[in-house]
Order: structure tokens, then C-alpha cells, then sequence
């Protein structure tokens, strides 16, 4: 791990452009990365996140943004350390000698892929948001990363969800592992991702199914490693559904205790609150299931192929996050090729979902291609 | 954009990625977020071609085994280099296998999604509605 001895940030250190465009990206990054593994860290708070395969450790500048990521991680009840690790400085122009992060030079023009291939040249990934403006730098070397925020929480409301999302992707990517835009379902240790668009139907399948009496690893973001066989693992804590979705799955939204509406019209909440022991550790991932909102009276299970499970699971898991969008490929692929899928037709009644999705995890309906 | 016939091809990479999904292909391009899945004999169309046989030689064989695929085998041919996902072969190259006796099946497709190329395409600086969250693109655009 790098960043061991602490100095003062020096005046070169600290020298951020008005402005950044494809030519100077990649210094920057490098200027930024320097200057955070020399930042002082008594003037930081640190946290340490045991996640599902890496131990993160996180230099918060900002007591809020340290609390947040507390609460919206979830992270594992274990003592023994992970064979992977990476550290983060989340960082701010409020900071004592932190500048204000530079702005994308609107001249020069934008392409996400441009400034993936730039960084990854440089043996770095990245991401920039343009709004803020702030940026996510990280060095899969030796697993440091830095962000640079203008404020403390100056950051998108969606990533508020999901902090550190890019950095463990690049850092689950790095360690064999991703970080995959997928729900999940379970029972009895075995489980399903479910993929689709946007508005498929996957965060209300998820909710049927926790509050009928079946266990979830995510609704949005799970981490994902394969070997003998495909394991998904919790990530964020939170799930996300509007409030007709929610009194759809039976759910009183007075049983929320924060049932305020977020940036896309939806509450966010913790599913444990509404159904305790819903979220497992782990779960074996047995099938791909493709919902459909049909409403059907009853839910129809349609056997569907590796190459549509393939277009459901794979571009959304390769193009929602940047950088190393190659090896997302391949991994995802491969998991659209080892699982049956399944397409959901699915009908409105969130109990009778349930109970046509059990017996697809069960031991004798799972099994690899 | 028609390929020539006795030219050989390889896959546009680094951008183009492609995966046979028990026969049937599906090609990501990383650089504009479009993807695109082969159907009919499209697939084996597309490995003969990767595997170093040319154009004409591909075309050939199909118009021997089933001669009403020619047609759509040819204009897949110059679809897949229109849409940039292949790009002539510098130097020779040798076939590992022989080209297929029997091309039986229905005629070579390409289907084109583009549901995906908004999050690639979309200039943040502009184009990006903050209450859809990034990088989803804004609506009227």
C-alpha cells in the first residue's frame, strides 16, 4: 500500500489547472493520485470497510461524507484481513491545502471512451462529473485512489446510494472480482441475478420476493466473483423503490422510517428494516432471470438463451461503469454462458412472483450450462 | 461501404469485442456504447471471416451450399464494415479450418441496439439532466 509517511502538501503538489482536457488529463490524474498519498493524514479521519472480498480503507476530509459511506456500506462480520486491499482518500477543496478540483475544458470536446483509454495508457482509471466538478482517480498498481470533490458531499445525489461505487469496481476488478449492475433473489444460500433495462421490473421483483419470504444480496449493486461457481455478495445497503412499487409489495411506507422521496422519485431504504434477516451473505448464483412487467394473472417462466441472457447482463454491466470494459466483458460473458435463464413474464401479485421463483434456486432446478 | 472480396479481415479492435454464445454472436463497440447480435447464418459468417477466409471465398461456399443466402450473406458482409466492427487484415493469414460444406439456416441478420449508446455519446457538460442523474441523457435530446 502506498502513501505510508505523511508530509506537507507542497505548493507544486497542490497546482490544479483552471481547466483540464485530453492532453493534460493524464498528469493531472498523476498530480492528484501524488498529492493525496502525500496529504497529511492527522488531519484526516480514517474508516476501515471490510467488504466482501477487499478491505477498503478510506481518508475521509469530511466527517459527513465518512458517515454516509458508514451507513449506506454494508459491510462483512469477519476479523480475518482480505488478501485484497485498497485505500482511498476522499478529499475536498474545504480540506486545509486541498485545491478546488479543476473543470473539463468544454473546448476540447468529451468522450467517455477517449478518457478511459487516456488513463488506462497511463496505467490509471477515472471518472469525471461534470457538474460538480469533481473527479475519481485511482492507480490499480498498488490499489490507491483519490476524489476530489469541491465539498464535502458536492457530489451526484445519485452516488449518495452508492459511495465508492467506482472505486470498488476498479478495485473488485483488480482483484478478480466486479461490481455488476444486477439485482438478486434468494433462498437457502442459492440465488439469481436479475437483469434487464431500466423499468424491466427488477427492483420490484426483488422487493416480491424479500417480502415473501426470499433473501436479496442488492436490488442495483452487487459484487460478483466466479470460479467453481458464480457467488454474488452484498455491497450497498440501501434499496431503492417509488411508493406505488412499495404498496405494491404490501409494504406500508409508515413502516419507513425515512420515506422521503430521493433525486429519481423513489425512497430509499433499508430492506432488513422492513424484512429482518432478508439479506444474506452470500448467495450462489444458479440462474439469470429476465423480468417483464406483463401483468399477467399469473407469472410465466419462458427458458431463454446464453445470447439473450447476454444482452441483458452484459453491455448494462460493461457500459454503467467505466474502465476496464474488455475484462467486464469476458467475465460477464462467461457467466451469460456457464447459467440457464430464464425470461419472467410476470403477473402483479408479489407473493404468487415469489413462489414461481423459489423453485428455479432450488437444488435440483439450478445447474450450469 | 462493400468489402473487397479478396481482402482478408480481422475484428476492429481495441473498440470491437465479440463473443460466441453457443453459436450465436453478440459484438460490443466500447467506443460509441452500440452493440449487436448476429442472427441466421450470420454467426458462421462472421467466424469464417475472423478465421482468415476472404470474402469471396465465404460468399462462394454459401452460394454453392444455398445459393437464396448469397444475397443477405453479402450485404451482412458490408454491414459489419460499415459499422466499423471489422478492418482489412494487414499481411496474409492462413484458415485454421476449412469453410463450412453446409450453410443451412435462415438468412444473415445483424440487429443494432443502440439503447445503451445515449450513456456514451451524451456530453456531460451539456446534455446531462442532473434530476435523471448522470448518465442518463436528458429527454428532449
Amino acid at each position: 500500500m502506498a502513501g505510508a509517511t505523511s508530509r506537507p502538501v507542497t505548493a507544486e503538489q497542490r497546482l490544479s489547472p483552471a481547466t483540464v482536457s485530453q492532453d493534460g488529463l493524464a498528469a493531472y490524474a498523476g498530480r492528484l493520485l501524488e498529492a493525496a498519498r502525500h496529504y497529511p493524514r492527522e488531519r484526516l479521519q480514517r474508516r476501515s470497510f471490510a467488504m466482501p472480498g477487499l478491505d477498503l480503507a478510506v481518508w475521509f476530509a469530511s466527517p459527513e461524507l465518512a458517515d454516509l459511506c458508514a451507513a449506506m456500506l454494508l459491510q462483512q462480520d469477519r476479523t480475518a484481513a482480505s488478501p485484497h486491499r485498497a485505500e482511498v482518500f476522499a478529499l475536498d477543496a474545504d480540506a486545509d491545502g486541498w485545491d478546488h478540483p479543476a473543470g473539463w475544458d468544454e473546448h476540447a470536446g468529451f468522450s467517455s471512451r477517449e478518457f478511459s483509454q487516456i488513463l488506462a495508457a497511463a496505467g490509471r482509471r477515472g471518472f469525471y462529473h461534470h457538474d460538480a466538478p469533481s473527479w475519481q482517480f485511482y492507480d490499480p498498481a498498488d490499489g490507491f485512489g483519490v476524489q476530489s470533490l469541491p465539498s464535502g458531499l458536492a457530489m451526484p445525489p445519485w452516488e449518495k446510494a452508492s459511495p465508492l461505487r467506482l472505486f470498488l469496481h476498479w478495485a473488485y476488478a483488480q482483484a478478480g472480482m466486479r461490481l455488476t449492475h444486477a439485482a438478486t433473489l434468494g433462498f437457502d444460500g442459492r440465488g439469481a441475478l436479475i437483469v434487464g433495462a431500466s423499468g424491466s421490473g427488477k427492483s420490484g421483483t426483488t422487493l416480491a420476493g424479500v417480502m415473501n419470504g426470499l433473501a436479496s444480496v442488492g436490488d442495483d449493486y452487487v459484487a460478483v466473483a466466479q470460479g467453481n461457481q458464480v457467488t454474488a455478495y452484498p455491497v450497498f445497503r440501501q434499496f431503492k423503490q417509488d411508493p406505488s412499487g412499495l404498496r405494491r409489495a404490501g409494504v406500508r411506507l409508515e413502516a419507513i422510517p425515512d420515506s422521503r422521496l430521493n433525486w429519481h422519485g423513489k425512497i430509499e431504504f433499508d430492506p432488513a428494516g422492513l424484512a429482518p434477516g432478508c439479506i444474506a451473505d452470500q448467495l450462489e448464483i444458479r440462474a439469470i432471470l429476465l423480468p417483464h412487467v406483463a401483468r399477467l394473472e399469473r407469472t410465466r417462466i419462458e427458458p431463454v438463451g446464453a445470447r439473450e441472457a447476454a444482452l441483458a447482463l452484459v453491455p448494462s454491466a460493461v457500459f454503467q461503469l467505466p474502465g476496464d470494459a474488455e475484462e467486464g466483458f469476458r467475465f460477464f460473458g462467461s457467466i451469460a454462458k456457464r447459467l440457464p435463464a430464464y425470461r419472467l413474464h410476470l403477473s402483479e401479485d408479489p407473493r404468487e412472483i415469489a413462489d414461481t421463483i423459489a423453485p428455479l434456486l432450488s437444488p435440483e432446478a439450478g445447474h450450469f450450462r | 461501404m462493400s468489402v473487397r472480396v479478396t481482402d482478408v479481415y480481422a475484428i476492429n479492435d481495441p473498440d470491437i469485442v465479440a463473443e460466441d454464445f453457443n453459436g450465436q454472436v453478440v459484438i460490443l463497440n466500447l467506443s460509441d456504447g452500440h452493440y449487436f447480435s448476429l442472427g441466421g447464418v450470420a454467426s458462421p459468417i462472421w467466424a469464417a471471416l475472423l478465421d482468415g477466409h476472404t470474402p469471396q471465398a465465404i460468399l462462394g461456399s454459401i452460394a454453392a451450399s444455398q445459393p437464396g443466402l448469397r444475397d443477405s450473406a453479402a450485404q451482412f458482409l458490408d454491414r459489419v464494415l460499415e459499422l466499423g466492427l471489422i478492418r482489412p487484415r494487414e499481411g496474409s493469414a492462413t484458415p485454421t479450418g476449412p469453410l463450412a460444406a453446409d450453410w443451412s439456416g435462415e438468412a444473415a441478420q445483424i440487429e443494432v441496439f443502440d439503447d445503451l449508446a445515449e450513456l456514451i455519446f451524451a456530453d456531460p457538460i451539456h446534455d446531462v439532466d442532473e434530476q435523471a442523474g448522470w448518465p442518463a441523457p436528458r429527454p428532449d435530446r
